[in-house]
C-alpha cells in the first residue's frame, strides 16, 4: 500500500517562495498528476517527496507514517528525472542494476531482472551501449526502467516531465503506455506524474492537480477540473476559452426543461450538475444566456459580477441568424477559419454595446464544415446550457495577467 | 488589452504600414568602418600576426633551447659528465636535483588534495552563512608572491625550530599550490552535476557509494588535468623555494645557480630536461585521462552506509577545516604580524643604502611590467581566444590549444632561461638582460592567463545572438563590437587582473634575466637572502595586500558575471 | 513569381560523412505561411539555415525572387528571423533590441523611429521600450524577437521552432496570434518544428521531411487527407493500421480487402490499379473517421446512405475522457487494436468488453503496399 500525505508543506529560496503551504492526499495505486506552468514549483514539490530537498516546515507521511526525516535512499522510490539523468559513464546494463547493486541484492536475480526488463522495452543486446549513444525514446527506456528496479519495497513511481524530451509524435504513443504499465497488474504503482500539458494530464489522470506560484489551486477528477474549473486560470489551462463579464439575473424555476434528453438516455449532465444551480445571465447582449453555476464556486463568487466560460470546442455553429431563446446565441461573421485536421478552428467576429468580440469555435471536422462555413458568413454560435461555466471576475488586471502572453 | 482585439489593430496597422516611404540610406561611419575591416583579409591577417606574435614567444624559445642542446653537445658533454675536476658531478647534481622536485611535487600535491577534497566538498555542496568568506581565504594565498609566501612560512615554521630543508620546502610548497587545486576541485565539482548524484541517492546508495560510483567517475578527466598542472606548477616554483630551501637543491634552484654562475651549457641541458618532462606531462593530461577507470561495480552497502552517518561528515569536516587553517592559511598570513620586528624605520629609511628607494623602485617596475603585459596580452590574448573558439582549422586548433598551456606548466627558471637564450647575447642579441627581457618573459608566462579566462567566456557565451545579429545586417567586426565585446567584458577583466596578479608574483624566469632591475618578489629574495628581515617582512606585507586587493577585486568581477548568467 | 525556390540543393557535413538533406526541390510563392515538418534530424533546419545563407549548400541553387543567392551572406538576404531561443540582446533596451537591425542598414533616425514604434505596436510591447529584456517571461521575449525582426520592413520570416521554448498552453494561443500577425502583414514565412499539431494549426502549406528528403508537400488538407506513404499517414494526426492482403479484385477501382488472422473484409479503394490480387497491405485510417454504434442498431431506420461505409465487429477494451475528445480502445477478433475519437461531448453509455458495430467510409481508408520494414516505417523519427 502507497498513501501519500503532505501537510503544510512551505520551502523558500532566497528570497523566493517556491512551495506554499501545500497540502496535497494521494491515494494508493492512483495515477496521479502535478499540472502547471513552468515555474510552478512542481519539481521542487518531487524533489521533497523524494527527500532531495528539505521543507522548511510542513510533514510527509507514508502510509501514516512520519517520513520527513527520512533520507533519499531510505524512501525507495523510483524517481525519473526530467532528461533522465542516466550516469553517463555507465552502459545501460550497469545503469539500470544500480539500485541493485548499492542494495547488495542477489547478484543472479538481478540479472535475470534486468535481462527480462531490457527484452519489455526491446532493448535487448544493448547491455553495452552507453548513453551518448542513444536516442531520446531509448534513453526514456532506460531511465525507467532503472526507476523500476528500484521499487522492490515500495511501489511509487515519480516522474519529472517523463516525455518532455521527446517529440511530439512519440509522446502521444508513450503516454499511454505509462498509464497502461502502471495499472498492469505485475505493477500497481502509485504514481506521480508532473507535467505541464493539459492534454498528457488529462490522458492518463486518475486526479489531476493544478499548482501555480508554489500553491495548489485545485484538485480534482479529469472531469471535475474540465467541467468545474475553480477559477479562471484553471479554466484557461485546460483549453482555449471565451469569456464574457457579466451577472446573474434570476435562478431559473422549473418546469424549464434544464437537461437535454439524449435518444440513449445518456445521464452523463445529469451527474455532473448534480450540485449546480441553473441561473440566468446577462452579458451585455440582448438575450440572455442559461447556464449551471457549480456549488464549489458558488460562494466565492459575486452574483452582480462574474464571468461566463465557454470553451471553444463546446461552440457550435449554424448557418444564418437563428434566434432560439433555449440556446444560448451569438450572431456575428466568420472571419478566420483553418483546418487543424481533427478540427477546425473558426474566429467568428460578435457585436456586443460598446465593443466588438472575436468568439473562437473548434468543431471536429467534416467535408460539409469544409464546404458549408466560409469566411465572411453569417452565423449562429451557441453552446448548450450544459457546458456554460462561471466564475469569479478577478478583474481587468488579473484577466489580462492570466490571458496575455508576456 | 483583450488578446481577442488584436485581429482589428493587426488589419488597422497593416494597411499603414504597405504604404511606400522613402528611406534615406546613409550609414553612419563606425559601421562603414565595421564593414572595410570585416573584410576577410583583414580577419586572415590578423590571425597570421596573432599566430606569428604566438609563435616567436612560447614556441621559439623552446625550439631553441632543444636546438642549443643539440648544438652543443660537445660542451655540454664536457661540462656535465666529464669535467676534468669533477668528473660528471654535474650531471649527479642535475639528477639528484630532480629527484628532490619530484619527491616534493608528489607529496605536496597528494597533501593537497587530501585537505582540499572535503574542503571543496564543502564550498560546493553545503549552503551557510560565512560561506563567501571560507571561499575567499582559500583563494587568498594564490594571490600572494610566492616569495613572500615562502617568507612568511619560514617564519612561521620557524617557531617550530624548523629549519630551512626539505620539510619547509614541502611545507611551502602545500601552500602554495593548495589554491590551485582547491580551485580545480571546485569546478570539476560542480560540474559533476548534483542531478547524479541525486539520481544516485533516490536508487539508495549513501554519502560515500555516491562520491565513489558517481562523483568521482565522473571528475576523473578535471581531477587528473588539475592534479597533473599543480605538479608541474611545484616543479617549477622558484621564489619561495629559494627561501626555504637552505642547502637541499630543486631543479629550479640548480637552474638559478647555473645562470648566477653563467654555468650556461648546464643550465641548457637542465633546462631542456625541465621544458620536455612539462610537456610529456602536458600533453599527457590530454591523452591518457580518459583510460583508466575507478571500479564501480564493487559495492559494499552497509558498510559504506555507515561511513556515511552524520556524525563522521562532521568530523571529517572540521577536521578538514582545522588543518586548513594550521598548515595553510596562518603560514601565508603570519608574516603581517611580525611587521613591527626588529628595527624596521632605521633599516629601511635610515640605511646607507636608502632601501626603502629600492622598494619603491621594484614596486615600480613591478607595477610597470604587469601593465605592460597587460596590454601586450590584451592586444594579442583577444583574437588568439577567438581563433581557438571559432576557427575551424580542425586539428591545428587542439595542437594550438594544447600548446597554449606549456607556460602554465614549465618550470619558469626553465623557461626563463631558454628565453634568455633565444633572445639575449647568446642568441638573437635583440635584448639584454634588463627590462624589456623581464617584461618579455611575463608577457610568455601570463599569456594563458588572459587567454584562457576569455575563450571560457567565449565559449559559454552564446553563439545564437551573434547569429541574430548577423541576420540583422550587422558584419562581423559590428557583431564584434556590439554584441560579443560586451558579453565577454567580464572575462576581459578576469583575464587582466589575473594577469597583472601573476605577473607580480613571477620570480623563477625574472631572476634569470633581470640583470640589474629588481622587481618586487626578487628583492624579497634578495633582502631575505642578505638577512635584512625586517625590510624583507615589509617589503612582503605590502605585496600581499596589494595582491589580496586585486584578489577581491578579480572574485567580484567573476560573481557578478555568474549573477547575470542566472538571471538570463 | 515564386519568392523561394530550392533546386536540387544537398547537404552534407564532416567531409561528406553526414548527408543532412538529399538533393531536394520545392517552391514557395509569395505569401505563403510555409512549414517544414518532420521528427528530429530530418534536414529541416539545414534547409532553413540554407535558405536564411547561416550555411551554404554543397550542391545545388537557392533563388530569392528568381535571383541566385549564392554568397550573399545572412545580413545582405533582407529576411526576417526568429529563433527557438530568442537571442535577445540582453544587454541592449527593448527599443534598441528593435532598431538594432535598422540601424544597420543604414537608415534615417525619423524613419527608425517610425518603423520601430510600429513593430513595438504590433506586438504590444511599446510601453515596455525603455525596459532591459530581463523583465519578460519567453512570450514577451519571443514578441520581442518578433518585433526585432519585422521592424526592417523584411518580406521574407525565417523562424526556427519559434514556439519551442513556450509552455505548451501558451503556445496553443499564441500560435494564432502569429498567423494572424504573418497573414495581415502579407509576409511569405517559412517555419520549421516536429510539432505536426502546430504545423496543422497554422499552415498554409507544409513539405514533410525525413532522412533528409522531402515525403510530401502540400496544403494541411491535402496531406491529411490524401497522405502519400505510411510515414506521412502516421505523422500527421494520429492513424490506425490495420494488415492485410487483397482478397478480390472489383470493377470500378475497388478491391476487397482481407484483414489478416482472420479479420474483417473491407472494401477500399484501388486507384490506379495500383494494387493486385494476393498484394500484401497495409490499410490506415484516422481516429476520428471511425463511427461507432451499439450491437443492435438499427440501420434500416435512418435515412443515411450506408452503402459506401464498411462495418465490421469489435469490442470496446477502455475509454477514457480527454477533455476535447474522447478516446475508445477497441480490440478485433484477431487481436489487432485500433482507436476511435470524438468530441469530448460524445453521448454514450458503452461498458467495458462491449460488442460494438464499428463503421468506416470507404473514401476514408488509405492503402499501402506493405513495406519489408514495417517497424521503420510506422516509428516516428
Amino acid at each position: 500500500m502507497v498513501t501519500i500525505k503532505l501537510e503544510n508543506i512551505s520551502k523558500s529560496f532566497r528570497n523566493f517562495k517556491a512551495l506554499d503551504n501545500i497540502n496535497l492526499e494521494i491515494k494508493d495505486k492512483e495515477y496521479f498528476i502535478l499540472l502547471g506552468p513552468t515555474g510552478a514549483g512542481k519539481t521542487t514539490l518531487l524533489k521533497v517527496i523524494a527527500g532531495l530537498i528539505k521543507p522548511d516546515s510542513g510533514n510527509i507521511y507514508f502510509d501514516g507514517t512520519n517520513a520527513s526525516t527520512l533520507s533519499p535512499e531510505e524512501r525507495n522510490l523510483g524517481f525519473m528525472f526530467e532528461n533522465y539523468a542516466l550516469f553517463p559513464h555507465m552502459n545501460i546494463y550497469d545503469n539500470i542494476s544500480y539500485s541493485s547493486r548499492v542494495n547488495a541484492r542477489d547478484v543472479d536475480q538481478t540479472k535475470m531482472i534486468v535481462d527480462q526488463v531490457l527484452m519489455m522495452t526491446l532493448l535487448t543486446g544493448r547491455n553495452n551501449a552507453f548513453p551518448e549513444e542513444m536516442s531520446g525514446g531509448m534513453k526514456q527506456r532506460v531511465a525507467l526502467c532503472r526507476a523500476l528496479m528500484n521499487l522492490e519495497q515500495s511501489k511509487l513511481l515519480i516522474l519529472d516531465e517523463p516525455l518532455k524530451a521527446l517529440d511530439a509524435g512519440l509522446r502521444m504513443d508513450l503516454r499511454r503506455e505509462l498509464l497502461l504499465m502502471a495499472k498492469s497488474e505485475q505493477l500497481e504503482l502509485t504514481v506521480i506524474h508532473v507535467t505541464n500539458e493539459e492534454e498528457e494530464a488529462m490522458m492518463v489522470a486518475d486526479r489531476i492537480a493544478i499548482i501555480d506560484n508554489g500553491q495548489i489551486i485545485q484538485v480534482g477528477t479529469p472531469d471535475e477540473i474540465y467541467y468545474h474549473p475553480k477559477n479562471l486560470f484553471v479554466a484557461n489551462f485546460m483549453s482555449e476559452i471565451n469569456y464574457f463579464e457579466g451577472k446573474c439575473i434570476k435562478n431559473i424555476e422549473p418546469p424549464w426543461d434544464i437537461y437535454k434528453k439524449s435518444k440513449r438516455g445518456d445521464k452523463f449532465f445529469e451527474k455532473i450538475h448534480e450540485d449546480s444551480v441553473p441561473k440566468l445571465i446577462d452579458i451585455g447582449q440582448e438575450n440572455k444566456f442559461a447556464t449551471y453555476v457549480h456549488k464549489s464556486v458558488s460562494e466565492e463568487i459575486d452574483e452582480e459580477n462574474i464571468l461566463l466560460v465557454v470553451r471553444a470546442n463546446h461552440m457550435k455553429l449554424r448557418l444564418g441568424n437563428r434566434l432560439n431563446q433555449k440556446n444560448n446565441a451569438f450572431f456575428g461573421k466568420i472571419i478566420r477559419r483553418k483546418f487543424m485536421g481533427v478540427f477546425y478552428r473558426f474566429e467568428v467576429l460578435v457585436k456586443f454595446n460598446d465593443f466588438d468580440k472575436i468568439i473562437i469555435v473548434v468543431i471536429p471536422a467534416s467535408s460539409e464544415i469544409h464546404e458549408t462555413f466560409q469566411v465572411g458568413l453569417d452565423v449562429t454560435v451557441y453552446f448548450p446550457k450544459e457546458l456554460g461555466i462561471i466564475v469569479k471576475n478577478p478583474g481587468k488586471e488579473e484577466i489580462a495577467n492570466i490571458l496575455k502572453l508576456e | 488589452m483583450n488578446l481577442y482585439n488584436l485581429g482589428d489593430i493587426l488589419s488597422k496597422l497593416s494597411k499603414a504600414l504597405q504604404d511606400q516611404e522613402l528611406k534615406n540610406v546613409q550609414m553612419p561611419f563606425s559601421l562603414k568602418f565595421d564593414r572595410f575591416f570585416s573584410k576577410p583579409i583583414y580577419r586572415k591577417s590578423l590571425d597570421i600576426i596573432t599566430i606569428l606574435f604566438f609563435t616567436l614567444v612560447i614556441i621559439g624559445p623552446i625550439i631553441n633551447i632543444f636546438s642549443t642542446i643539440f648544438l652543443n653537445i660537445p660542451s655540454i658533454y664536457h661540462d656535465v659528465f666529464n669535467d676534468e675536476l669533477i668528473g660528471d658531478l654535474q650531471w649527479l647534481n642535475i639528477l639528484n636535483s630532480l629527484g628532490v622536485s619530484f619527491s616534493i611535487a608528489t607529496i605536496a600535491v597528494i597533501v593537497d588534495i587530501v585537505i582540499a577534497f572535503p574542503i571543496a566538498i564543502i564550498l560546493t555542496r553545503y549552503d551557510f552563512r560565512g560561506k563567501k568568506i571560507l571561499d575567499a581565504l582559500v583563494d587568498l594565498p594564490m594571490a600572494v608572491p610566492t616569495s613572500a609566501l615562502g617568507f612568511s612560512v619560514l617564519l612561521f615554521w620557524g617557531i617550530f625550530g624548523i629549519s630551512p630543508g626539505m620539510i619547509l620546502i614541502i611545507l611551502g610548497h602545500i601552500v602554495f599550490t593548495f589554491p590551485y587545486i582547491v580551485r580545480n576541485l571546485k569546478i570539476v565539482l560542480e560540474k559533476a552535476a548534483i542531478l547524479y548524484e541525486d539520481a544516485a541517492r533516490t536508487l539508495g546508495a549513501s554519502g560515500i557509494t555516491v562520491f565513489r560510483t558517481i562523483t568521482l567517475p565522473m571528475m576523473k578527466e578535471g581531477l587528473i588535468a588539475g592534479a597533473i598542472l599543480s605538479f608541474t606548477r611545484s616543479l617549477g616554483e622558484t621564489g619561495a623555494t629559494l627561501i626555504l630551501s637552505g642547502l637541499v637543491e630543486t631543479a629550479p634552484i640548480l637552474i638559478v645557480g647555473f645562470r648566477r654562475q653563467l654555468e650556461l651549457p648546464s643550465a641548457s641541458l637542465l633546462a631542456g630536461i625541465l621544458i620536455a618532462i612539462s610537456i610529456t606531462l602536458l600533453f599527457s593530461i590530454k591523452f591518457f585521462s580518459r583510460r583508466g577507470s575507478f571500479s564501480v561495480k564493487r559495492v559494499w552497502p552497509n558498510l559504506e552506509r555507515t561511513l556515511s552517518r552524520k556524525t563522521l561528515r562532521h568530523l571529517r569536516d572540521i577536521l578538514a577545516i582545522i588543518i586548513l587553517i594550521i598548515v595553510i592559511l596562518i603560514p601565508s598570513f603570519y608574516i603581517i604580524s611580525r611587521i613591527n620586528e626588529g628595527n624596521l624605520f632605521e633599516e629601511l629609511f635610515l640605511g646607507q643604502d636608502y632601501k626603502w628607494v629600492y622598494l619603491y623602485m621594484s614596486l615600480m617596475s613591478s607595477i610597470q611590467i604587469g601593465a605592460l603585459a597587460v596590454i601586450i596580452n590584451l592586444g594579442f590574448g583577444i583574437p588568439f581566444a577567438f581563433i581557438i573558439t571559432k576557427r575551424e582549422w580542425g586539428k591545428i586548433i587542439t595542437i594550438l590549444d594544447t600548446i597554449l598551456d606549456i607556460p602554465l606548466a614549465i618550470p619558469s627558471a626553465a623557461l626563463g632561461f631558454a628565453i634568455f637564450l633565444f633572445w639575449g647575447p647568446a642568441g638573437i642579441g635583440l635584448f639584454q638582460p634588463g627590462f624589456f627581457m623581464i617584461l618579455f618573459v611575463h608577457v610568455t608566462f601570463t599569456f594563458p592567463y588572459m587567454v584562457r579566462p576569455i575563450i571560457g567566456v567565449l565559449e559559454s557565451s552564446d553563439v545564437g545572438i551573434e547569429e541574430a545579429a548577423r541576420t540583422l545586417g550587422a558584419s562581423n567586426m559590428t557583431v564584434f563590437r556590439k554584441i560579443t565585446a560586451p558579453s565577454i567584458k567580464q572575462g576581459i577583466i578576469a583575464g587582466c587582473i589575473m594577469v597583472f596578479t601573476r605577473s607580480l608574483g613571477e620570480t623563477g624566469a625574472t631572476i634569470v634575466v633581470m640583470g640589474n632591475i629588481r622587481t618586487i618578489p626578487v628583492l624579497i629574495v634578495d633582502w631575505v637572502e642578505a638577512n635584512n628581515i625586517a625590510s624583507a617582512i615589509f617589503a612582503s606585507t605590502v605585496v600581499i595586500i596589494f595582491s589580496a586587493f586585486l584578489i577581491f577585486a578579480l572574485r567580484a568581477v567573476t560573481n557578478r558575471r555568474t549573477k547575470m548568467i542566472a538571471k538570463n | 513569381m515564386p519568392k523561394i525556390k530550392l533546386i536540387n540543393i544537398t547537404k552534407t557535413f564532416d567531409e561528406g560523412k553526414v548527408l543532412a538533406v538529399d538533393n531536394i526541390s520545392l517552391t514557395i510563392e509569395d505569401g505563403d505561411y510555409v512549414f517544414l515538418l518532420g521528427p528530429s534530424g530530418c534536414g529541416k533546419t539545414t534547409t532553413l539555415r540554407m535558405i536564411a545563407g547561416l550555411e551554404k549548400p554543397t550542391k545545388g541553387k537557392i533563388l530569392i525572387d528568381e535571383k541566385d543567392v549564392d554568397g550573399i551572406p545572412p545580413e545582405d538576404r533582407d529576411m526576417g528571423f526568429i529563433f527557438q531561443h530568442f537571442e535577445i540582446f540582453h544587454h541592449l533596451t527593448v527599443w534598441e533590441n528593435v532598431t538594432f537591425g535598422l540601424e544597420m542598414r543604414g537608415y534615417e533616425e525619423s524613419y527608425i523611429i517610425k518603423k520601430a514604434k510600429k513593430a513595438l505596436e504590433i506586438v504590444g510591447l511599446l510601453n515596455y521600450a525603455d525596459e532591459f529584456p530581463s523583465i519578460f517571461g519567453n512570450p514577451g521575449l519571443q514578441k520581442l524577437g518578433i518585433a526585432r525582426a519585422i521592424a526592417t520592413g523584411a518580406k521574407i520570416l525565417i523562424m526556427d521552432e519559434p514556439l519551442g521554448s513556450l509552455d505548451p498552453k501558451v503556445s496553443k494561443v499564441f500560435r494564432h496570434e502569429l498567423r494572424n500577425l504573418i497573414k495581415d502583414l502579407r509576409l511569405t514565412a517559412i517555419h520549421v518544428t516536429h510539432n505536426q499539431e502546430e504545423a496543422m494549426a497554422i499552415a498554409d502549406k507544409i513539405i514533410i521531411m525525413r532522412a533528409g528528403k522531402i515525403l510530401q508537400m502540400g496544403s494541411p488538407y491535402e496531406l491529411y487527407e490524401n497522405p502519400n506513404s505510411i510515414f506521412v499517414a502516421n505523422f500527421l494526426g494520429e492513424t490506425n493500421f490495420l494488415q492485410g492482403f487483397v482478397l478480390k479484385l472489383l470493377e470500378d477501382n475497388t478491391m476487397q480487402v482481407w484483414i489478416r488472422l482472420g479479420g474483417p473484409k473491407l472494401l477500399c479503394e484501388n486507384k490506379q490499379h495500383k494494387f493486385n490480387l494476393d498484394d500484401n497491405i497495409l490499410i490506415a485510417f484516422r481516429f476520428e473517421d471511425v463511427y461507432l454504434f451499439p450491437k443492435n442498431y438499427n440501420f434500416e431506420d435512418s435515412y443515411y446512405d450506408w452503402s459506401k461505409m464498411q462495418f465490421f465487429k469489435a469490442s470496446l477494451d477502455s475509454s477514457r475522457f480527454v477533455g476535447a475528445t474522447k478516446r475508445f480502445y477497441f480490440s478485433l477478433d484477431n487481436g489487432d487494436k485500433f482507436v476511435s475519437v470524438k468530441p469530448g461531448s460524445y453521448e454514450e453509455n458503452y461498458q467495458k468488453g462491449d460488442e460494438m458495430i464499428i463503421a468506416v467510409h470507404l473514401n476514408d481508408i488509405h492503402v499501402f503496399k506493405t513495406p519489408k520494414n514495417l517497424f521503420h516505417e510506422l516509428s516516428l523519427s
